[in-house]
């Protein structure tokens, strides 16, 4: 080959080994990659602030180096044994040739001695963080040249802008996969807790068989899917927050009675906690109305509505239960497990505000919106 | 289809709570209740007698088929039959049924699934 050594980059082990350099060249998963706008716009900018027929945004792999994107070439891959990159990349991180006949490493090489008669080359390193040289953006022309300073920045700054594109996809590529990752791990987990929650009724409803009071053991289920309602809302929304909307939607869907409960208030998103907390008291809200209240018999609404407002140590988030047309209200006698929850409010500790008034119950919960978001 | 007093419900869940709390709705609703623990175990049931009319099924179990195969596989060899799934896994919105197949999550209303079961015995 003419003074060329056909594998040039087995001898070069400038940072580390050829093996870690392709790793690292793998890792970006960019090779044989179809061609794209974002490279080839570099290649066609390269090819015209130098004024060279012929430009590349070149990747040099295993015994070949790919063109991700090229001006003038008419090829995405050739081989390496003619590359002038292959030697570029031995260099420190520019490698510039005025005249290939005049320089021992190229004079020899089919590509200069033959066709297409090469002469110029100018190449910037794409070199990672770790220091490996995985390519380059180049320009070649068949006349000799000299190169500008302003060409040799441009140079420069296009290698450094097309690894920072490489760097980023494959951040972005990086998070989606750890995301993807995360989803099917929530849904794992959701997935056996639902099943818990089964056998957990399935637990009670064997064990509680002979007991005559069927309404408990029917509330203690009720309570049961409400909670199993408020996880199939945080699963989908990745265990992070859901939007009240959602929250109220998806307990709701629970009651035969939900088109008489009239819900609206502004998107608010909710923490794991208070979703929780938040289904469990409406729950236990629209079960209370169904049996005494508003919705116990065939007139009767609700009105379900929140807001935030300013508050002392900032937003507030209140939601308001308004029962309206139902039968008279009295104050219950006893305090029972439910209205016991319901007390405990949107964050555990209290902020619940309930009226027995006579033309229907009015309740109130309040709480910090940044509690209510955190938690 | 013939109509009968009491319909037969097969049940098929392979975890046997839940089969159980199964089987007791079905009989608690006031039907006649058979039980698999998979679906090749509810397709053998199938090949082997007539009276089945209504299958109430989990997605999620092991074996050659899942709920969903089970589903799709009766309502091609047997088509009057009517079926009911149900699932921990999958969502209702996610998961593809046959025609005339009612889809429950787990944990699930008892009382819906039975409401369900009289509609479709009727």
């Amino acid at each position: 080959m003419d003074g060329v050594r056909p594998n040039a980059i087995t001898d070069g082990a400038m940072n580390g080994s050829e093996a870690a350099r392709l790793a690292a060249l793998a890792g970006y998963r960019i090779l044989d990659t179809p061609r794209e706008r974002d490279f080839d716009d570099v290649a066609a900018l390269a090819s015209e602030i130098c004024g060279t027929p012929i430009a590349v945004v070149n990747l040099i792999a295993d015994g070949r180096q790919f063109f991700k994107a090229e001006v003038g070439l008419g090829v995405r891959e050739t081989p390496l044994e003619t590359s002038f990159c292959a030697k570029a990349i031995l260099e420190e991180d520019f490698l510039v040739v005025p005249d290939a006949t005049q320089d021992a490493r190229f004079r020899g090489n089919p590509l200069v001695t033959g066709e297409p008669g090469l002469r110029f080359y100018a190449g910037a390193l794409l070199k990672t963080q770790d220091g490996h040289a995985i390519g380059t953006v180049c320009v070649l022309d068949v006349v000799p040249h000299e190169l500008t300073g302003l060409q040799e920045r441009t140079l420069r700054v296009l290698a450094r802008q097309v690894m920072k594109q490489l760097e980023l996809r494959r951040a972005v590529e990086e998070r989606d996969r750890a995301q993807a990752q995360q989803r099917v791990l929530n849904e794992e987990l959701s997935h056996r807790l639902k099943n818990t929650l089964s056998l957990v009724q399935a637990l009670a409803t064997q064990t509680l068989k002979g007991v005559a009071e069927r309404d408990a053991v029917a509330a203690f289920e009720r309570r049961l899917f409400a909670l199993s309602k408020a996880h199939d809302v945080l699963l989908q929304e990745d265990w992070t927050a859901a939007p009240i909307s959602t929250v109220v939607g998806g307990v709701l869907s629970l009651h035969d009675d939900a088109s008489r409960i009239e819900a609206s208030g502004p998107e608010v998103d909710l923490g794991p906690k208070a979703t929780l907390s938040l289904s469990m008291i409406l729950h236990e809200m629209a079960t209370n109305a169904a049996k005494y209240g508003a919705l116990s018999d065939e007139a009767g609404r609700v009105s379900l509505s929140w807001t935030v407002e300013p508050g002392d140590d900032g937003p507030v988030l209140a939601v308001t239960w308004d029962e309206r047309g139902g039968p008279p209200v009295t104050q219950p006698q006893r305090r029972g497990f439910g209205s016991r929850l319901i007390r405990t409010g949107l964050t555990g500790s209290g902020g619940v505000d309930l009226r027995y008034n006579p033309e229907g119950l009015h309740a109130e919960f309040r709480a910090p919106l940044s509690m209510v978001r955190s938690s | 289809m013939t109509r009968r007093e009491s319909a037969i419900v097969l049940v098929v869940e392979d975890e046997p709570l839940l089969r159980m709390m199964a089987v007791d709705l079905v009989e608690g609703a006031g039907f006649e209740a058979v039980e698999a623990s998979d679906a090749d175990e509810a397709t053998r049931i199938l090949e082997t007698r007539t009276d089945i009319r209504i299958v109430f099924t989990d997605i999620d179990m092991p074996g050659s088929m899942d709920g969903l195969k089970l589903a799709a596989s009766i309502r091609g060899r047997w088509p009057p039959i009517e079926i009911i799934v149900t699932s921990g896994q999958h969502a209702a919105q996610n998961v593809t049924l046959p025609t005339r197949c009612v889809f429950f999550s787990k944990p699930y209303d008892r009382r819906a699934v039975a409401a369900t079961i009289r509609r479709m015995a009727a």
